[in-house]
């Protein structure tokens, strides 16, 4: 059933992210800057919010009276301000949603994953308390609803001995000090996210905390035209002795409001505390069996530094060798050490190790840092097995990842097929080494570009292949063998026909020719990929 | 085929901010109906002591360390404080409420909302502060006319003994 959902939102966000690519491309589609994106909308709600505080006076009596001020009488920036102060908080919060379920649909949350998915569920609630404390602060009808119904929904708790809600009886019974109070809290909450908002990060190499800039500047433009075609304005003044009737809700932060009014205070907090404490809880929900994580090999780790770089996940560190691991010719250099708690299996470090060739001397096929559940020598056998299987007139050997599209729905006859746990795990030599033993090309294929399950697997492919990254391709190898689709599990139509049109290229390609090339270059550049 | 794609960004962006404008204000929710207002009973009332003080008996004293020996025994539980609001001789809200504190030594506190619509009303109020007593130790009744949104807070000033209208 879980799995059902999962799947069926999945595909929604995989649909949706078609038509952005579509539309913005690959490098600019929002949906896979939600996360960057949030943070984008925090900046600008922070430096909003430093401008209009300038003018917010912060006691009772003349607070509703600046924020009038600044939307009426300087309309034309803090008025703005103000309006992009709301709009960016709103904007804020769907991204953030929208983040969360991106992850939880498309399964990546759990495992070494469950840090970032935890450390997000207090930001999410953080801002909520931010979003209606700032709602508080305008002390207009809406703010006088809020600050009541807060304190009675906080009432509801048996830890509470005093009704708070009493501070709120009439218009005398609430103090300049306690609205400043409230002020000190609209404004220490936000520092206190800032810092969550880097924890958040704190496992992840390379993480990306900015969206690209035309993403950032047409999103700013567009939250611009939005606060001056709808600048956002108060309700009347709030007044103690008289009830709010009608209200302009912000339904992105204020949405349970009317559920107290429907339901219990108590069915109130069993959603909002039972909702907070299951959404932190779901990376273990049910239990899930953890693969093997990436094992170094000391004989034949030469501390490279690559997989360090290349790791995602910040999962593997250099140290000095230990007794227990120095040996071998490389015993006087450091060694890659994995940290069990945060590596994903995703192998990309055997991928990214120069160690990991087929091109031995020896019998047995090794490498420095490997996945025991899928080794470099079971990628070694599925190689020669696949190669052994291709009969047909073009011979293309597919390397994929199990996030993908599933490889058995793309099987032809002049096609093979090994699926890896992220594309990213493979060495650039097996490239090579299809091609010297009878492939006509290789075809590499993943998650879509921009969406890779493992963050940045297909990034270093690509880069492998472009030479930006090490272990480089070898130049030798021609080009026009060697193809790219990155295509999600529902791109499968798509994938074919990209298969098909690289088979139907190579065959207009003289094979024998470009083999003897590429053999006669191997020799002279034989060490690039070490290098 | 790229302003197609401009075409397209600005059309996105349009339903970005059109999402985000709409519903950070809209729907419209009607929290109360311009015709209701409301009575907020609130107040924080100490009962009278549950037992009252006894003098300890020679035994007892002398049971005691020297340093121990104080004339009175005066638990501090206090009793729960009954509330009732009848209006036009229908009964409202009726409540025992017990004191905070860990000892039971503290008020009992009060915040009842209770929504009306705007009118005249014959209004009954009382309140005992002791559970051994019969009948109202303090209680009002009178008529009061509430005004469509009004919030008629209803408190108690323990110094006039006397409930108050705000």
């Amino acid at each position: 059933m879980l799995k059902l959902f999962q799947d069926s939102g999945h595909r929604a966000f995989l649909l949706a992210d078609r038509l952005a690519n579509a539309i913005f491309g690959t490098k600019w589609n929002p949906f896979y800057y939600l996360g960057t994106m949030a943070f984008f909308f925090f900046y600008i709600v922070l430096i909003s919010g430093i401008y209009i505080y300038i003018f917010y006076d912060t006691s009772v009596v003349d607070a509703y009276t600046s924020v009038e001020y600044m939307t009426h009488k300087q309309w034309y920036l803090a008025g703005v301000m103000r309006s992009l102060h709301r709009y960016a908080s709103d904007a804020m919060v769907t991204t953030m949603v929208l983040h969360l379920l991106r992850g939880f649909f498309s399964n990546r949350y759990r495992g070494a994953r469950w840090y970032s998915w935890t450390t997000g569920i207090p930001m999410l609630v953080m801002v909520f308390a931010i979003g209606i404390t700032g709602y508080w602060l305008v002390w207009d009808k809406l703010g006088q609803f809020v600050a009541v119904r807060t304190s009675e929904w906080i009432d509801w708790l048996p830890i509470i001995a005093e009704p708070t809600a009493r501070n709120f009886l009439t218009n005398t019974s609430i103090t300049d000090l306690f609205f400043r109070l409230l002020v000190v809290t609209h404004l220490g909450l936000p520092l206190m996210l800032l810092g969550l908002m880097l924890l958040h990060v704190t496992r992840l190499n390379y993480a990306r905390i900015n969206p690209p800039a035309g993403l950032a500047i047409g999103s700013t433009l567009a939250l611009l035209v939005l606060s001056l075609v709808k600048p956002a304005v108060s309700h009347e003044a709030a007044d103690l002795s008289t009830l709010p009737t009608q209200l302009n809700l912000d339904w992105f932060y204020l949405f349970i409001y009317p559920l107290m009014d429907q339901w219990s205070m108590g069915a109130v907090w069993a959603l909002v505390g039972g909702g907070a404490l299951l959404l932190a809880l779901i990376p273990w929900m049910p239990p899930k069996r953890r693969e093997p994580v990436a094992v170094v090999y000391p004989d034949d780790c030469s501390g490279c530094n690559l997989c360090v770089v290349d790791c995602p996940y910040e999962a593997i560190r250099l140290e000095k060798r230990t007794a227990a691991t120095a040996s071998g010719r490389y015993a006087h250099l450091p060694i890659a050490e994995v940290e069990e708690s945060k590596c994903v299996s995703c192998g990309i470090c055997t991928g990214s190790c120069p160690s990991s060739t087929p091109f031995r001397h020896s019998d047995e096929v090794s490498t420095g840092i490997d996945m025991p559940h899928r080794n470099i020598r079971d990628l070694h056998a599925a190689t020669r097995e696949a190669l052994a299987k291709l009969t047909g007139p073009t011979k293309v050997l597919v390397y994929g990842c199990d996030h993908g599209v599933e490889m058995s729905k793309v099987m032809q006859s002049e096609v093979a097929m090994i699926s890896l746990p992220c594309t990213g795990a493979l060495p650039p030599s097996f490239i090579v080494y299809a091609l010297r033993n009878g492939a006509d090309g290789v075809f590499l294929t993943g998650c879509r570009s921009g969406d890779c399950f493992h963050r940045l697997g297909n990034d270093w492919v690509d880069m492998r292949i472009e030479h930006k990254r090490k272990p480089y391709l070898k130049r030798s190898v021609p080009h026009e063998r060697v193809k790219r689709y990155w295509a999600a599990a529902t791109d499968h139509k798509q994938l074919i026909d990209e298969i098909e049109s690289f088979c139907q290229s190579l065959r207009d390609l003289p094979p024998a020719t470009v083999k003897a090339k590429a053999e006669a270059q191997d020799a002279t550049t034989s060490r690039e990929t070490r290098g | 085929m790229q302003i197609l794609r401009y075409l397209g960004q600005a059309l996105w962006y349009l339903l970005f901010i059109a999402f985000i404008g709409y519903f950070s204000t809209s729907p419209a929710y009607t929290f109360m109906e311009p015709g209701q207002a409301m009575i907020k009973l609130a107040f924080n009332h100490s009962g009278k002591l549950k037992k009252p003080c006894r003098e300890f008996t020679k035994e007892e004293l002398a049971a005691k360390p020297q340093q121990m020996r104080i004339k009175f025994d005066c638990p501090r539980e206090r009793s729960p404080v009954y509330v009732v609001l009848e209006i036009d001789g229908k009964r409202v809200f009726e409540k025992t409420i017990s004191p905070s504190g860990l000892s039971k030594d503290m008020p009992s506190p009060l915040y009842e909302r209770i929504p009306l619509k705007a009118g005249k009303y014959q209004l009954h109020l009382g309140m005992r502060d002791h559970v051994d007593t019969k009948g109202y130790d303090y209680e009002f009744n009178g008529p009061i006319t509430l005004a469509p949104s009004q919030i008629l807070v209803i408190g108690f000033d323990p110094d006039r003994k006397e409930f108050t209208f705000q």
